[in-house]
């Protein structure tokens, strides 16, 4: 396909358009003259006009002029010849003017009097539309053309003038009548037609010309072509030249003519202005058919053209034929060019695609062609190699000059060694290196030249491929394995190696002729073709199977065979490697031997044991019939026979019995012999044999070859063992190896043995030491846990178990604190942490626990460092202190209770004394209202009579009475005091009854913020019935005293046993005195924390027992008051339980103090406290 | 009949006494055991009401003094323990000597019934 679009396509288009161009401007030429042509023609037309027009005029004028003559040179006549004479003048006149159409002589009536047409005489003229009346009018009148009846068809112009006598005064004369002449218009034509020849001559005009005149109206009076009757208005039909000249202009037009369908050239000229005309105004047309005009030039353009067309045309044609060929040869080529591009990028992509280099060079060694292949092999790409020289881009140096040489002489002699033919050589890489290549070229003769191409093949593969070839031929030949190599249809060996024939023993040529079913015994052909059918189809690619070969000689032996095809379809052949395997199969005889026996020994625990079934695997195997064993006594200094074995079927009995029984010393008997010697002795026939004491039974048994080796333990011999076979046989180095380790194996048995059997009863020791431990720390409650330096747990008692729920399997080995306990990690880590970075114990005195079952417990956890000689263990032990810190609790409530017990008889009677009296004072005021209710009647009555005037006598009396009975004056005394009394009792009994409560704390573990002096208040309050007695007790308590963290319960316990303390003191000291003691209470803010001093006038703590105060279970009192645990409780709660402080000031005789202090801010967490051991 | 009320509480004296008037005893009283000891001394008295918690002269020491020098006399010993508290050291009152033991709080009944049961006896 063409590209491109047609080139040239234009070009006929060009023609054309040139051609057209051309045409046109010629037509504009031809039309240019041709305007030209009608303008010449129009304006010799419109001269024409003119001439004819004034022709016309002069003439005219001539008449106007003549008729004025005329009436002046009238004879002078009268009478009735006066018309006769006239006529007769007329007459003479017309005769010498012919143009005269008719003269007359009008009289004043306008009666034709005389004219030259005798038959108009006597007619009014005006009635014939001569001249009318006419009087008056002095000049000469011009009648407009007009046909009258006078001169019948004949169209005239007229003139009249009036006739004066005398003539010659025509100004003044009186009218007489009225001279008037008619010029036929016909006569006028002809002399219009005669000016127009006379104009058609003098100019060239050569067609027919058509003249018309007109009036001033535009009707035609005269015209050339006497056509019509009647007369024609143009103007009114429209002609343009009419219209132009009838308004006085002079010019030519192009315009229709009115009655035929052509293009004139109408030329038109008015009459000259002339005064005396005036009344004609006529106009003259002259006309020309266009086309005649142009005639001439048509003509003449025909001809041309014709001529032209003869010549322009076929030339034209020729032109458009030749552009025509031109394209399609054009195409042709382009097609062509195409063509030859396409061929030329085919052989580029075949020359690419070729397998082998392709490069193109010219006679001057320069490259041309360089091909995908050229670059792939020696490494150029093209670009770089084109135009240079081949020599210095592939051709080794020395082999430069050759080519150089060749190139000179090709041209002239057409031969080369090296170009134009095909050899082996090398070839040189871009990097230097030569490789071989094969390599042919050939000439191609060229307009440039001759150019060499040149295929080249980079051979190194085939090379190596050959080289490899005749190695491996090389190898198979020298390989001392068996090769052959068989056809698969006949099973003929076609390739025997050297190997092959030394071993089988036959000759190459005598093999030609032979199958492997010659030498197979084992295989018949067709169990063989079944075999090597696989490898045929291509099932398998190989095949190994064992059989035996069969030598020249006949001897046998056993061979694996190694088959294999190789080769396609019609050069496939058997290729087939054969391997003596004898001497492998008696290696994998042994090594199988070895195997069970290395076996034997780890299952077994004796030698015994071992011994038998090693024998029986020995002797199987290798083909012995008889084993023994013989073992040291090292008392009796004897072997002593302790196992043997046989193969089944062997008669081997007696001599065996007879092994039994023996007991060979050193040196007797094979056994004796390898136990003196310490070494492998070897008997090839044990009956011929001196030093053999069994020799007749072993003949009995048919046993001949026998030997035996030692079985060392420590370096002496502890046993031999002994083989016995049926036939002979010389010792074998192989199998005496065998054997030597064989005695090493059971001398390593032996020893393991004995380790094993110290490492059991050492075993057994240590796990019965283990065991103890275990059961040791079993008995423990505490568990303990020990971790190594990493952290991972390696004892972990049954108590750990129970208490974390997780059990010995389950902890050992894991890291410590991966293990699901719920107590604060944080805490325990760090407490290990700090441990073994210290190197030493820390307690924890309650660690809080969580256990797997949710419940909660205490733990008492003491962390100690254990240091090993590598590293620090840490051991954890501790026990589940939950159920002491509840006694404890309790005992802390039971103190509690105690000490309120102890004041339960006190705040008992405190509480029921007032209820007592209170309900007495109660029942005494009721009856006391009772009584003076009877009080109150009598008196009312005493009152009642009063009013009536009228008193009873006893009721004075018995008014009197009634108050006597009431005891007025004692109830108006106990009255109100026991009221009193009773309100008094009722607000004690609250304020106790408010007090217990504050005392009587629920017990919790949660420290609060404490008002103390208001504990402390609810205190003594509590505590007043054992002090009330003994002292005066007051309280000094600070105001400003800051809200103390505490646990309120314990506080007030604590301060209850002081007040209590102090109270007992300062009894002891007022007993029997009748006086009181002092107790006095202080509580102020010092520094960081809140002081109290309980001070008492009591009796003092002497010096010795001061610091003993504190000791659970110390007391001062007799047996039944107290039981010490006050102070030590006491001691308990402010320094433990709050981290404060008690301390004692005491003087005897004098009295004491205590003072507590308790810290502000908060320490220790809540629950657990720490302490450093 | 006259009784003699020891005890240190002077509202419970009073109550006593006014209690006891009523029924017609002659009531004489003593805030504390020395003092009660002198009274009797000095006043023919038939009942005592003593009470067991007192100073100085502890309650039962009062009833131990009491019944050594006025061996006729007859005691009432009043103890402030509730009716069911302290039951020993009402034991140990009758021991002492107290022909009767009452436990705060009693009932007016309570009083003159015991009261009348001694002089009775």
């Amino acid at each position: 396909m063409l590209r491109q679009p047609e080139r040239y396509g234009w070009l006929p288009l060009l023609v054309v358009a040139i051609t057209v161009a051309a045409g046109s401007i010629v037509l504009l030429g031809l039309s240019m003259l041709e305007d030209h042509l009608l303008n010449r023609s129009g304006r010799n037309l419109q001269w024409a006009a003119m001439e004819m027009a004034e022709k016309l005029d002069l003439v005219l004028f001539e008449r106007y002029g003549d008729i004025q003559i005329l009436a002046d040179t009238l004879p002078e006549a009268g009478g009735e010849q006066e018309g006769a004479q006239w006529t007769q003048h007329l007459g003479k006149v017309q005769k010498a003017y012919p143009v005269y159409g008719w003269i007359g002589l009008l009289d004043k009536t306008g009666r034709v009097v005389a004219a030259t047409d005798s038959g108009a005489v006597g007619k009014d003229a005006g009635g014939m539309g001569l001249a009318g009346q006419i009087e008056g009018k002095s000049a000469v009148t011009v009648h407009d053309a007009r046909s009258h009846d006078l001169l019948e068809e004949h169209k005239t112009v007229g003139f009249s003038v009036p006739v004066t006598v005398p003539p010659q005064s025509r100004r003044f004369s009186p009218f007489h009548g009225t001279l008037v002449t008619h010029i036929k218009l016909s006569d006028l034509d002809a002399i219009v037609t005669r000016t127009l020849q006379e104009i058609t001559t003098k100019t060239d005009v050569h067609q027919r010309l058509e003249y018309q005149v007109l009036n001033r109206h535009g009707q035609v009076i005269v015209e050339s072509l006497h056509q019509q009757e009647g007369s024609l208005d143009l103007v009114a039909l429209g002609v343009q030249s009419a219209r132009l000249v009838t308004a006085g202009q002079t010019g030519f037009v192009m315009e229709n003519h009115a009655r035929r369908p052509v293009q004139v050239l109408t030329g038109y000229a008015p009459m000259p202005d002339r005064k005396e005309l005036q009344e004609l105004g006529w106009g003259v047309l002259v006309r020309a058919d266009s086309k005649a005009i142009l005639a001439p030039i048509h003509s003449t353009v025909r001809t041309v053209t014709m001529w032209g067309m003869g010549i322009f045309l076929p030339l034209w044609l020729f032109l458009l034929w030749t552009m025509g060929r031109l394209r399609s040869e054009w195409r042709r080529t382009e097609v062509g060019k195409h063509a030859s591009e396409e061929a030329q990028h085919l052989l580029q992509s075949i020359l690419d695609n070729a397998l082998d280099a392709h490069i193109l060079m010219d006679h001057e060694g320069l490259v041309v062609g360089w091909n995908l292949k050229a670059e792939a092999i020696f490494g150029w790409p093209s670009e770089e190699v084109v135009g240079k020289p081949l020599e210095e881009l592939i051709i080794p140096p020395e082999d430069r000059e050759a080519l150089r040489r060749d190139l000179m002489k090709f041209p002239s002699t057409g031969k080369g060694l090296l170009l134009d033919k095909r050899f082996e050589t090398e070839g040189r890489h871009r990097e230097g290196r030569p490789f071989p290549i094969e390599l042919s070229s050939i000439s191609v003769k060229t307009s440039r030249g001759n150019l060499f191409s040149v295929f080249i093949r980079d051979i190194t593969e085939r090379k190596l491929a050959e080289a490899e070839e005749v190695r491996l031929w090389t190898i198979l030949n020298a390989s001392l394995n068996e090769i052959y190599m068989f056809r698969p249809d006949t099973l003929r060996f076609t390739y025997v190696n050297l190997g092959a024939l030394s071993n089988i023993g036959y000759t190459m040529e005598a093999m030609q002729a032979m199958t492997p079913l010659d030498i197979k015994p084992e295989m018949t052909e067709a169990s063989f073709r079944e075999l090597v059918k696989p490898l045929l189809t291509g099932e398998r690619e190989k095949l190994v199977f064992q059989t035996v070969h069969r030598r020249k000689n006949e001897s046998l032996y056993p061979v694996e065979v190694q088959l294999q095809v190789v080769g396609q379809g019609q050069n496939q052949t058997f290729l087939a490697l054969i391997y003596d395997i004898t001497a492998r199969l008696e290696q994998e005889r042994r090594q199988s031997t070895e195997h069970a026996i290395a076996k034997i020994l780890l299952d077994s625990d004796s030698l015994e044991e071992a011994s038998q079934k090693i024998q029986e695997t020995v002797c199987r195997t290798l083909g012995w019939k008889v084993g023994v064993l013989w073992k040291v006594d090292e008392q009796a200094q004897v072997l002593r026979c302790v196992a043997e074995w046989k193969v089944s079927r062997t008669q081997a009995e007696t001599f065996l019995e007879q092994t039994r029984r023996s007991a060979f010393p050193c040196g007797a008997g094979l056994p004796g012999r390898v136990w003196e010697s310490g070494n492998v002795e070897w008997i090839s026939d044990v009956i011929h044999d001196s030093n053999f004491p069994r020799a007749p039974f072993a003949a009995e048994a048919g046993v001949h070859t026998g030997f035996a080796f030692p079985i060392r333990l420590e370096k002496k011999v502890y046993a031999v063992m002994e083989f016995f076979a049926s036939d002979i046989r010389e010792p074998e180095r192989k199998l005496l190896d065998m054997f030597g380790n064989l005695a090493a194996q059971l001398s390593q048995f032996l020893r393991r043995k004995m380790a094993e059997v110290a490492i059991t009863a050492a075993k057994a020791i240590a796990e019965q030491a283990v065991g103890e431990k275990a059961a040791l720390l079993a008995t423990v409650e505490a568990f303990f846990i020990r971790l190594t330096d990493s952290g991972v747990i390696c004892e972990w008692t049954s108590q750990a178990e129970k208490l974390f729920g997780i059990s010995l399997p389950e902890a050992i080995g894991r890291t410590f604190s991966d293990l699901p306990i719920g107590w604060s990690w944080e805490t325990v880590q760090e407490t290990i942490n700090r441990v073994t970075q210290t190197i030493s114990s820390v307690h924890l005195d309650k660690v809080r626990l969580v256990t797997l079952e949710n419940t909660q417990r205490f733990i008492r956890l003491t962390v100690s460092p254990l240091c090993t000689d590598a590293s620090v263990d840490v051991v954890l032990m501790g026990e589940d202190v939950t159920e002491r810190l509840d006694l404890e609790r309790e005992l802390v409530q039971a103190q509690k209770l105690e000490s309120i017990g102890q004041l339960a008889a006190g705040i008992a009677h405190e509480i029921n004394t007032p209820t007592q009296y209170v309900g007495d004072n109660v029942r005494f005021l009721s009856d006391s209202f009772a009584d003076l209710l009877a009080v109150l009647d009598r008196n009312r009555e005493l009152l009642a009579s009063a009013k009536t005037g009228i008193c009873p006598p006893g009721l004075i009396e018995a008014c009197e009475m009634e108050m006597r009975r009431a005891d007025l004056d004692y109830l108006t005394e106990e009255i109100p005091k026991a009221i009193a009394q009773s309100a008094e009792g009722i607000a004690r009994v609250a304020k106790i009854v408010r007090a217990m409560k504050d005392f009587a704390h629920p017990d919790n573990d949660e420290m609060t913020h404490v008002n103390l002096n208001k504990a402390i208040e609810s205190t003594v309050i509590v505590a007043h019935n054992e002090w009330k007695y003994v002292a005066d007790l007051t309280t000094d308590l600070a105001p400003d005293l800051p809200l103390v963290p505490c646990l309120l319960g314990q506080f007030n316990q604590v301060i209850l046993n002081m007040i209590v303390n102090a109270a007992h003191a300062v009894g002891d000291v007022v007993r029997g005195t009748g006086q009181k003691g002092a107790i006095s209470i202080v509580s102020c803010l010092v520094g960081e924390c809140a002081e109290i001093r309980i001070t008492d006038t009591g009796t003092g703590i002497p010096e010795s027992i001061r610091r003993r105060v504190f000791d659970p279970f110390f007391t001062t009192k007799e047996v039944g008051k107290g039981t010490g645990q006050g102070l030590a409780i006491a001691r308990s709660v402010v320094v433990d339980k709050h981290r404060g402080t008690i301390t004692v000031e005491s003087q005897v005789g004098q009295g004491t103090t205590f003072i507590i202090r308790l810290p502000l801010n908060r320490s220790g967490e809540m629950g657990e406290m720490e302490q450093a051991a | 009949m006259t009784i003699l009320i020891i005890d240190d509480d002077q509202a419970l004296r009073d109550s006593l006494r006014r209690t006891l008037r009523r029924e017609g005893y002659t009531v004489l009283e003593a805030a504390e055991g020395e003092e009660g000891l002198k009274v009797v001394k000095s006043h023919p008295v038939d009942v005592v009401l003593v009470d067991l918690f007192m100073p100085g002269k502890e309650g039962l020491e009062t009833i131990g003094e009491l019944r050594r020098s006025h061996p006729g006399i007859k005691i009432i010993a009043m103890s402030g323990g509730g009716k069911k508290g302290h039951m020993d050291v009402l034991k140990a009152a009758k021991l002492m000597g107290a022909r009767r033991v009452l436990a705060k709080p009693f009932t007016r009944e309570e009083l003159i019934d015991t009261v009348e049961q001694l002089l009775v006896n």
